[in-house]
């Protein structure tokens, strides 16, 4: 690895039209967004695109909409950006925080939202926060616009749904109801947000005198996608949320649901055993922050 | 500071001893630093090196025809010609260790995944790279050898087929007597094993050279950030069959060693073979990902069957273990490190018998080298392991057993049983202070108030020496036959034709701010202000001031460097006077120097500015006072009085100075992940008299923390097929800022009567962050499991795992009640 | 650069400078820094983004130039360590700060720890210690335990007004 590049040829289009038709007409290219991810995969010379098509000043990837039951964030927003958006403070504060932890304020200036879903690493911050909380991913191709909930956006390791010529166009994510909360926990080496190990994200919804209505809780890095431990779900689901009761849900976990993956930060085994530490901590400080909320 | 002369004097005695601030900072915070790829030479070409993609393979072939055709390819070079070009590198290990072939290319079979097996030399860097892609190289892989233990088995691969074995050089330590130690014990605290794990410092300027050839003279320039370039050449020379003054080496500005450059010579003998061969200049700009594979690794070692014999109130009476040190696919430096490590025998502690079985062997790993703390960190770190456990299982006070062990200050200078000379220092004083940064009673009355509530603190100490300034003498401990001894540097401080005061030393600093305390110390002696000094920048030996030994490692500045450059300082002093005093007609001990003139004490009209002595020397010299023979030209070599060790008892005095670095720390576990976060952190240090105090501070805290990021952080992991898995900044996790906490510091400064100021070397600072962290790992184990910390290396994972081993499982330490 | 191409032409101000070139639209920006322009004064120290040793800024937003190409900085201001100082050669305050606290050692690292501390102040103003240290979570100093570094970022978020 060095910081010498196989030739390629690149390319700026002016417009979000022609970023897609290029992106179908032309063999081998990918999209730059951030580039913080794709440009060490070209330093590597392993992947890669010959072509690159620079979305990285698109106008229209950059917008933040509010509408009544979501935001519309675009794939070119930079991390900063969401950072510093008022309207994503507002109505889904979580986002802000879980991206203000990501990597460092050079990475944060570039990176962009679509580039860490699609770029999908499970280390990344974004995709269990998304899934947890509900996000559709808007996908924009020659054959015009589909909807993609996060369910089926993550697809495994380095991949996602998008088809070929497919490229994200924007974020849908759900306005945080009144009495939720949301939660993420990573754990990462040395406890300073770089390379999650495994991340816990998780999002609850209480009924009026305190008990749990809705929760969702996602874990990644504990198999190929960010996966819903739904049994733990539907074991608090009506329940106070006290320790015992978690205790309780969290003991129905499906193990058999985690493959977890085995490298020189974790063995497998750790990270079987991290998954309800940490999915426990999301979904304690999701109730916390759902809490707050009731008591605002 | 104030920058006017005639105030500062009033009020500073002396410029040693102040922080003034570095000289070299101007050019390093404007970006204007030198360092070795900013080099730029005219129809320069740049070189690639492919490298190996297995730990180990046999090379069937090597086909670099499509890369040899290839746009902009100038030359390419492959260990088939290398083997042909060049004899062996020169081996320290006596045969058979001595067998080992180590070639600047791979030739026949790879070693290390990351040996470079061919280079390619292009028109651009680019260029070159993409015709590496090009080259075929048929491996045949074969199985890889990951661990030292495994080295030593019958039935493994053998790496250099020559040498019969993995084995390096081994060798019996024993001194005092360790069985009549185990006699006399009340107990035998028996540990099975302990692991000091490969880390290195990284520093975050990678190797790089550009290197040129001049057919008419047959020189070679070699602009590089080598830190001991005249090692360098004794190892290129006779492999190349350059003469060693034909390799005019140019260092300057440096970004970070920790000992790390030293043996970049390898590389820099395949841009020599390729400058001749090209007739191009060449430059070669290393990667982070080529550094952590092929660069420099640090020792590795483990410790296997220790015994400690003790008395029953704590008090220890010796050590006996066996080594085996991992050094990787060639040995390099090694095996100098099997005796460095002895420089520091007994660490801190008055026991007098020691038996250490020592084996180096090689694997399948890249080579190791100096690594900050060299050999000596390994072993302190396995003696602070064995006080801490020894403390735990006999249910003694970690503090109280350490003070009870130290050696006194009293006792000082004090003989080791292997006959090395503790200069100076007070290391239960140290200790108190270190303590007293970490609010230590505090932090154990919070342990007491928080046990059972789930949080886990757990506090350390670390006690460790910093031995400094060598003597290479201790080489022949290793091979008998190698005519080392001593130590030794140079300086020349000389009056330039209008009068300027110009320091050369053969150091290679990088960032231990060589220039600023050159500075102080000849203008303290000359009469001037440090910025009227100016110090020329790194090695570079077309300038005639250096020894073999010259350069910047093994903690020796402020002692060789900076005695060289007093030595030199004082003998111009003495030329200017006896000039001003010929010229005055007075005595020469009538003379002083004041504001860069020399003049006649009292006498304020005869006076004569160091331009007037400079022109009459350089320029005027008929004018000179008659008979006197001066040139205001004076270089000094300070050599450090030093014999040749006993290499049969391996036995003498191998390092000047000891200076103490004693550090401390709190830290709280999490119990559910095994996380550790650290509290207080506390490092007293003792390096003598302190030229410049924030130099030395600055020096704790980086010691403090690479040793952080070693402890918990940063390993150097290999898998099963000899697979590096940690080869860049995201496997190798090297510590950032939110990962250290602020080092709390304190120093006393004992003297050394051993150096010409006073000064210890100092600034490798013996890894006391790893045997503290460790330390108050084990104090949190004692509160659980009990399990044994028997790793330097302590991620998340494994302290989860000690902190769940079962009660009963086997612990790896035995007390064995000595009923004899 | 609405075609794909090899190679562009790109018109860029570095350091108040302005400079065009043609360039590879392969080339890191960090190379085109320091081989196209010879600034040598940004460094680098990696090859995944992670030491931020070449970090500079670039319209205002400090990015690592090692992940980024020279293309994409078409028209951009970059501000690197080599602009920092005042025209009379006069130290800028962080540079001063990191010189009196001793925030540099081998000072390789300096130049992008530099402008990682240079764009903190410029975004907050007033940081305190856990914000200087993500602050400068992107750069790697190998040397100083990042001690005296965080001190001299303090020195600078103390002031009464930061001068940046
Ligand atoms: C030192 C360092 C540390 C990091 N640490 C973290 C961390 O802790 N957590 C974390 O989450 N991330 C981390 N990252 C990665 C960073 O967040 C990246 O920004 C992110 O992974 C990719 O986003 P990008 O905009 O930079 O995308 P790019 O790198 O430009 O693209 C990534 C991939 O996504 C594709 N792509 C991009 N945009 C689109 C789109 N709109 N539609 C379809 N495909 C698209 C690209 O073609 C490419 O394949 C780190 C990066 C670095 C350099
Ligand atoms: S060189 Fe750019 S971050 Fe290391
Ligand atoms: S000063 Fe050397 S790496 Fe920071």
């Amino acid at each position: 690895m060095a910081l010498l590049l196989r030739e390629l040829e690149y390319v700026r289009p002016d417009s979000l039209e022609d970023a897609v038709r290029l992106l179908s007409e032309l063999p081998d290219a990918g999209l730059l967004a951030g580039g913080q991810s794709l440009i060490n995969v070209l330093k590597m010379r392993i992947g890669g695109y010959s072509t690159l098509i620079d979305i990285s000043r698109l106008r229209e990837l950059k917008a933040i909409e509010v509408g009544e039951k979501s935001l519309r964030v675009g794939a070119g927003v930079t991390y900063d950006e969401l950072m510093h958006s008022m309207e994503v403070s507002l109505h889904r504060p979580t986002l802000v925080d879980v991206v203000g932890r990501i990597a460092d304020p050079q990475v944060r200036n570039r990176g962009t939202l679509g580039g860490n879903c699609c770029y999908n690493d499970p280390t990344c911050h974004l995709p269990p926060i998304l899934t947890a909380i509900g996000t559709v991913f808007e996908a924009r191709g020659s054959h015009g616009t589909r909807m993609i909930p996060a369910s089926e956006f993550f697809v495994s390791y380095y991949q996602t749904s998008l088809g070929p010529g497919e490229m994200l166009v924007a974020l849908h994510v759900p306005k945080l109801k009144s009495r939720s909360g949301d939660g993420f926990v990573p754990l990462s080496v040395g406890g300073t947000d770089v390379l999650n190990i495994i991340a816990g994200a998780a999002t609850v919804t209480l009924a009026e005198e305190g008990g749990i209505e809705e929760v969702v809780i996602v874990v990644t890095g504990a198999s190929e996608r960010p996966i819903r431990l739904e049994s733990v779900e539907e074991g608090l689901k009506g329940t106070a949320g006290q320790p015992d009761d978690a205790d309780r849900a969290f003991s129905l976990l499906d193990l058999a649901l985690l493959d977890p993956p085995d490298d020189v930060h974790a063995s497998a085994e750790y990270r079987r055993d991290m998954v309800p530490v940490f999915t426990r901590r999301a979904l304690e400080q999701a109730m916390k922050n759902a809490r707050r909320g009731i008591h605002d | 500071m104030s920058q006017t002369l005639t105030e500062d004097k009033v009020s500073i005695k002396t410029w040693s001893g102040q922080s003034i601030p570095r000289k070299e900072d101007g050019r390093l915070v404007k970006g204007q630093g030198r360092f070795a790829d900013d080099i730029r030479r005219h129809h320069e070409a740049h070189v690639y090196l492919l490298r190996s993609p297995y730990g180990h393979a046999r090379i069937r072939a090597v086909d670099v025809s499509a890369a040899e055709a290839a746009p902009g390819v100038i030359a390419t070079l492959t260990g088939a010609e290398v083997h042909f070009l060049q004899k062996p590198f020169m081996q320290i290990a006596p045969l058979p260790g001595g067998y080992i072939e180590d070639y600047c290319l791979a030739v026949d079979k790879v070693r290390f995944m990351g040996e470079p097996v061919v280079a390619v030399l292009a028109e651009t860097a680019e260029a070159a790279r993409d015709a590496a892609d090009l080259v075929e190289v048929d491996y045949e892989p074969l199985p890889a050898l990951i661990t030292g233990e495994d080295a030593l088995k019958d039935d493994g691969p053998v790496l250099h087929g020559k040498v019969g074995s993995n084995v390096v050089w081994h060798g019996l330590y024993d001194w005092g007597s360790i069985d009549e130690a185990k006699r006399k014990a009340d107990k035998i605290v028996k540990i099975d094993r302990l692991h000091f794990h490969r880390f290195t410092s990284t520093p975050i300027e990678c190797n790089a050279a550009v290197v040129e050839y001049y057919p008419g003279s047959e020189e070679y320039t070699i602009w590089c950030n080598n830190t001991m370039p005249q090692f360098a050449a004794m190892f290129m020379g006779p492999a190349l069959g350059i003469p060693t003054d034909r390799m005019h080496f140019i260092t300057q500005d440096i970004g970070g060693s920790f000992g790390n450059k030293i043996t970049n010579y390898v590389y820099i003998a395949i841009c020599a073979i390729l400058a001749k061969k090209s007739g191009r200049p060449v430059r070669w700009t290393e990667y982070r990902t080529d550094h952590i594979l092929g660069g420099s690794h640090g020792n590795e070692r483990t410790f296997l069957d220790i015994e400690v014999p003790v008395k029953n109130d704590g008090t220890i009476l010796g050590i006996d273990a066996r080594a085996i040190d991992d050094c990787g696919a060639y040995p390099r430096y090694e095996p100098l490190g099997s005796v460095i490590w002895s420089q520091v025998v007994p660490g801190a502690y008055q026991f007098r018998n020691v038996r250490v079985d020592y084996t180096q062997v090689v694997t399948n790993k890249c080579p190791v080298g100096p690594n900050r703390g060299y050999s000596r960190l390994q072993h302190l770190w396995m003696l602070e392991r064995v006080i801490d456990i020894v403390a735990h299982e006999l249910n003694l006070d970690a503090v109280a057993i350490r003070k009870q062990n130290y050696i006194q200050p009293e006792q000082m200078p004090y003989e080791t049983p292997n006959g090395c000379v503790y200069d100076s220092g007070d290391y239960p004083r140290c200790l108190d202070l270190a303590l007293d940064l970490i609010h230590y009673d505090h932090w154990r009355q919070r342990q007491r108030e928080l046990s059972g509530t789930g949080k886990l603190i757990g506090i350390g100490i670390g006690s460790t020496l910093d031995s400094g300034t060598n003597n290479f003498g201790q080489a022949r401990i290793i091979n008998h036959d190698l005519p080392f001894s001593g130590n030794g540097e140079v300086s020349n401080v000389k009056l330039d034709l209008y009068g300027e005061v110009v320091v050369t030393i053969g150091t290679t600093p990088q960032g231990q701010g060589h220039e600023t305390t050159a500075a102080q110390v000849v203008a303290d002696l000359l009469g001037l202000h440090p910025d009227q000094v100016r110090v020329l920048i790194g090695h570079d030996n077309g300038r005639n001031v250096y020894t073999g030994f010259s350069g910047t490692y093994a903690s020796q500045f402020a002692v060789t460097g900076l005695g060289a450059v007093r030595g030199a300082a004082l003998k111009l002093k003495n030329e200017i006077e006896l000039l001003a005093a010929g010229i005055f007609g007075a005595a020469p001990d009538a003379i002083e120097l004041v504001d860069g003139t020399a003049r006649v004490k009292g006498k304020a009209e005869m006076a004569i500015p160091f331009i007037g002595l400079a022109n009459i020397v350089f320029a005027n010299n008929a004018t000179i006072p008659d008979g006197l023979d001066v040139s205001l030209n004076c270089t000094y070599t300070y050599r450090p009085s030093f014999k040749i060790p006993d290499v049969e008892r391996k036995f003498g005095n191998l390092t000047l100075t000891y200076a103490t670095q004693i550090h401390a720390c709190v830290i709280e576990v999490d119990e559910a992940t095994g996380e550790t976060k650290i509290l207080e952190y506390g490092a007293a240090d003792d390096s003598g008299t302190l030229i410049h105090p924030q130099i030395v501070e600055g020096q704790v805290h980086g010691a403090a923390g690479l040793g952080i990021g070693a402890a918990l952080y940063e390993a150097l992991e290999y898998d099963a097929e000899g697979q590096m898995i940690s080869p860049n900044f995201y496997a190798y996790k090297a510590v950032t800022a939110v990962d250290v906490p602020m080092i709390k510091t304190a120093a006393i400064e004992s003297p050394s009567p051993f150096s010409p100021n006073g000064a210890k070397g100092m600034g490798e600072g013996g890894g006391a962050p790893l045997h503290a962290i460790c330390s108050a790992l084990q104090d949190v184990m004692y509160q659980r499991t009990r399990a044994i910390v028997s790793d330097s290396y302590n991620p998340a994972e494994r302290v989860y795992r000690l902190l769940r081993q079962s009660e009963t499982a086997n612990r790896g330490v035995h007390v064995i009640e000595n009923r004899a | 650069m609405t075609e794909p191409a090899k190679s562009k032409t790109i018109r860029v101000t570095v350091d108040g400078i302005e400079y065009t070139r043609d360039v590879e639209a392969r080339t890191l920006l960090v190379r085109f820094i320091r081989e196209a322009l010879n600034h040598t004064g940004t460094h680098f120290g990696c090859d995944t983004g992670h030491c931020g040793s070449c970090s500079v800024i670039v319209d205002g937003k400090v990015v690592k130039s090692c992940m980024v190409l020279a293309v994409q900085a078409d028209g951009a201001d970059i501000e690197t360590v080599e602009g920092l100082a005042n025209p009379d050669g006069s130290l800028h305050p962080i540079q001063q700060a990191f010189s009196q606290y001793h925030a540099l050692q081998c000072g390789f690292c300096t130049p992008g720890v530099l402008m990682a501390a240079k764009y903190l102040l410029e975004t907050n103003p007033h940081p305190n210690e856990e914000e200087i240290r993500r602050g400068i979570k992107g750069n790697l100093c190998r040397c100083t335990g990042y001690v005296n570094i965080v001190r001299a970022i303090q020195s600078l978020a103390n002031e009464e007004e930061v001068r940046v």
